[in-house]
């Protein structure tokens, strides 16, 4: 009787993890369509923090022949199959690519519900809704036909908007491409892997997939949880604030980190005693805050900063 | 105190010029408060880091056995008025000791108040392209993922 049990609960077991596992692969292949569709359109993405920030972009999106371009403020971007044109603001291009990386998978914190059928933009569309904990955390709107992603929305731990990404024009099919084609792999600076780490394998339901040498002496460590991902660049040495001298203050457990938010994700940097960070990803600020809590702390300020700032604020 | 630390009566504590009740208070809450130990040690340091600057050479000599052969030597003011004189162009030299001892401060205090400047630069330029690539070959909402790494 008692092997009958342990039988049935084994086999329970395989039921359960089968429907999680089915549901996972669901979502990859709504998210394979998505990178595989071809559309251009308008699209408007807007991040919230805490209420009363809020970062916001409009941009037009074009995909075909599994690349992604887009442009925004006389900038563009192009992206697929592991290779990357970016135009910077300070002037020319950076072509890069890589060239291994693990493959995706997704945390099992997650439960993919059932999908459901939507109209958005005046076209039949699917809603596919990520759940944490019961709490939905992403939501998707898929048109039919093509599979392009025509509203994504991110919520925080509280079931809060923090952030959506809108198509607002749409037009489906295969658009022409400004920037052309992708061209061969030896006119791309290919990031080389990194065995230095010094960071942890994973973070707060992250783990760590794959790490890169990064710029200026840094190690790129790539974190995802199949939905949202961070890349947490290290370096051994102080580095300097820089762009995130005018950034805003997040404070976590009594210490103060440096943050500026964008239309699509949030950077942070640090310098700690064990060296200095720079994190940017698009994790919900429920995630950000535990991801922090788990690396090492901002170095205290010293007395001359405590003064000054008693001072003047 | 603030939220529930000690504040400036750390400071207070140290020069000595706290009250007994107060200084019953302080060490109780030391007793039991890491962050208050830490910043009573750091206000230390800096006390001692202060104590520790080198001395401003005078200007002129303090006591007439020291006269150099290379100055002259003072000589005592024949009025009370040429006293008042020499006293007011004294000042100053004291007074610029204060203020370059003052502005080393302030300075050492900008050189760490955004707590992170000094040290090599950060490329965020290049930082951000190379969290494109990685996310761009993931499954997921390339248009939406890609935005995110736009260079403002």
């Amino acid at each position: 009787m008692r092997r009958l049990v342990l039988l049935g609960a084994v086999a329970a077991a395989f039921v359960v993890g089968g429907a999680a596992s089915a549901a996972a692969t669901e979502l990859e292949d709504y998210l394979r369509a998505a990178e595989e569709a071809e559309f251009a359109g308008r699209q408007i993405v807007v991040t919230y923090w805490d209420g009363d920030e809020a970062a916001a972009g409009v941009y037009s999106v074009a995909q075909r022949d599994g690349m992604t371009t887009v442009e925004a403020g006389g900038l563009g971007l192009m992206v697929g199959g592991g290779k990357m044109e970016a135009d910077h603001a300070a002037g020319g291009a950076a072509h890069m690519a890589m060239t291994e990386w693990a493959d995706w998978r997704l945390s099992d914190r997650y439960d993919v519900g059932a999908s459901e059928p939507a109209r958005r933009l005046g076209r039949d569309a699917t809603v596919v809704t990520v759940l944490e904990d019961g709490v939905p955390r992403l939501r998707m709107i898929f048109d039919d036909e093509t599979g392009a992603p025509l509203l994504s929305e991110v919520f925080d731990a509280d079931g809060e908007l923090y952030r959506i990404a809108a198509l607002v024009e749409f037009q489906p099919g295969e658009p022409p491409m400004a920037r052309g084609a992708a061209g061969p792999l030896d006119e791309y600076y290919v990031v080389p892997r990194s065995s230095s780490v010094g960071l942890p394998d994973s973070l707060s339901g992250y783990w760590r997939a794959d790490t890169y040498a990064g710029p200026e002496a840094t190690v790129q460590a790539f974190y995802t949880d199949g939905i949202f991902s961070f890349s947490l660049f290290r370096a051994d040495t102080r580095l300097a604030a820089g762009p995130f001298e005018d950034g805003a203050e997040l404070e976590a457990a009594g210490r103060t980190y440096r943050r500026i938010l964008d239309p699509g994700a949030v950077r942070v940097f640090w310098n700690a005693s064990t060296g200095s960070f720079v994190l940017v990803g698009d994790l919900p600020p429920d995630h950000l805050q535990e991801v922090l809590d788990s690396l090492p702390t901002p170095e205290r300020p010293n007395v001359l900063v405590r003064a000054w700032r008693g001072l003047f604020g | 105190m603030n939220d529930g630390h000690l504040g400036e009566l750390l400071s207070a504590y140290l020069d000595g010029e706290a009250t007994r009740v107060e200084e019953e208070r302080i060490v109780l809450h030391l007793d039991g408060c890491e962050h208050c130990r830490g910043e009573l040690l750091d206000l230390d340091a800096a006390r001692g880091a202060v104590r520790s600057l080198p001395m401003l050479e005078p200007v002129h000599a303090l006591s007439p056995g020291a006269v150099t052969r290379e100055q002259p030597a003072i000589a005592p003011p024949a009025s009370l008025e040429e006293a008042r004189r020499s006293r007011s162009l004294a000042r100053p030299a004291a007074w610029v000791a204060a203020a370059a001892a003052a502005a080393v401060l302030a300075v050492g205090g900008l050189g760490v108040m955004r707590g992170g400047s000094g040290g090599a630069e950060i490329d965020m330029a290049e930082m951000m392209d190379q969290h494109a690539v990685r996310v761009s070959v993931d499954p997921g909402l390339p248009a939406v993922q890609i935005v995110q790494v736009m260079q403002p």
